[in-house]
């Protein structure tokens, strides 16, 4: 791999701060920027780490911990990460800056451990040569001794022997339960009633239409829940829940059938990322149907973000629309 | 550790670096600096100042720090909100 040395970190400084290279070299803290490259172990031309998440996030931790700028300490931390990243040729698919921001701010304060944080990135790297509840809305609690929180319990074995935790476990099952995620980051997020029912019927509309589950499904099954914030938004913007079926009918109809039915589209699991990142990044510990909403806009190639914007609702006025709605039911959200 | 020492004049202010080197190295640079008649510091700042000017003509570091800026630009300016 292709580590950063210090001439790098003023590079990449001078561009961040927008000064010349000069300035960025005499307002920098030579010895910290040194001590960060040490203890990231990148100094030099052969970095011993092997795994690029894992060495991306030990850099932006060391630099957090020794910033070279300190004025400016999550901002290089994050800017030199991506460069580490890019030089080794991994794109980080960072689709909610919000979520991002929690993690360096937890990262930072030591409320993750960077075994954590390189998991939640590394669920988010694509190689580089790719390019290359509105009223009623509660948070639900996780009820001790339900399927997820014996995975949460299970999550927390791993961790105590020092494997990697997996970056997302879904949990949808029959039972009583909410169902629910969990991620290293998060630790269990339940899902709202309206979610688990729009991910039910998401399932539901794949099988009729043969298909793995993509975010076009998940769409439909958001309408067809017929409530919940995520369809009160639409509703705001005027999107008829018979507009989207035709919509995604349509969109289907024109799509290659895949060789093999699984069950979920490649596409899926970055909105499942982007979900629990909406999430994060609204600082709510359940997952809702604004989220799932919201998500479908992670990438906008996708079936679902086209419909969508087709039909009027880009992702600028859904975002517009479900925070008129958060305001409104009396949730104040930064994100 | 860092520290800011007067300007000399008609010289931009000057800061105290530290730098953990190389037995090897240290005894070159203090080879060089004896041998040119200039402290041990003033050969270190060149030297830095050298690399990053080598940086900066690296084609390939800069497209790729000027895509990932460009494509993760609310990120940070999140980010430095976040810091000030």
């Amino acid at each position: 791999m292709i580590g950063l040395d210090v001439a790098d970190l003023i590079v990449i400084a001078s561009e961040v701060l927008g000064c010349d290279t000069e300035t960025a070299l005499a307002q920098a803290d030579i010895t910290a920027a040194e001590e960060a490259l040490a203890q990231a172990g990148l100094a030099g031309a052969s970095p011993l780490r092997s795994d690029a998440a894992e060495a991306a996030i030990a850099l932006m931790d060391a630099l957090l911990r020794h910033p070279p700028f300190p004025a400016h300490r999550e901002e290089m931390a994050v800017a030199a990460g991506l460069q580490f990243l890019a030089l080794n040729g991994w794109q980080a698919n960072l689709d909610v800056p919000g979520a991002v921001v929690v993690v360096i701010d937890r990262l930072a304060s030591a409320q993750l451990t960077p075994a954590q944080a390189a998991s939640w990135l590394a669920a988010r790297l694509s190689p580089e040569s790719g390019l290359h509840s509105g009223p009623g809305h509660r948070r639900t609690m996780l009820p001790l001794g339900s399927p997820l929180a014996q995975i949460a319990r299970a999550v927390g074995r791993r961790h105590r022997r020092g494997t990697r935790p997996s970056p997302l476990i879904i949990h949808i099952g029959p039972g009583d339960g909410p169902g629910g995620v969990i991620t290293p980051v998060t630790g269990p997020m339940a899902f709202t009633g309206h979610a688990r029912k729009a991910l039910v019927l998401a399932r539901q509309e794949s099988s009729r239409l043969g298909r793995p589950r993509g975010p076009e499904h998940i769409l439909l099954g958001l309408v067809n829940v017929g409530d919940g914030l995520g369809v009160q938004a639409l509703e705001r913007l005027g999107v008829r829940p018979e507009a989207v079926r035709e919509q995604v009918t349509e969109v289907a109809s024109q799509a290659p059938h895949p060789s093999e039915v699984g069950p979920e589209a490649p596409q899926s699991l970055r909105v499942w990322y982007a979900m629990v990142d909406e999430a994060v990044a609204h600082g709510d510990d359940y997952i809702g149907t604004e989220h799932f909403l919201l998500a479908l806009f992670c990438d906008e190639g996708n079936a679902a973000a086209r419909v969508l914007t087709r039909l009027g609702a880009s992702e600028r006025e859904v975002r517009a629309a479900v925070a008129e709605l958060l305001a409104e039911s009396g949730r104040e959200r930064s994100a | 550790m860092t520290g800011t020492e007067p300007a000399p004049a008609g010289s931009a202010q000057t800061k105290n670096m530290v730098l953990r080197l190389d037995p090897v190295l240290a005894e070159r640079l203090a080879a060089v600096a004896e041998v040119e008649g200039r402290t041990v510091s003033d050969v270190a700042r060149e030297a830095i100042a050298a690399l990053v000017e080598a940086r900066r003509n690296d084609k390939r570091f800069l497209r790729l720090l000027e895509d990932n800026l460009a494509r993760h630009r609310r990120l940070l300016d999140l980010l430095r909100g976040d810091e000030s």
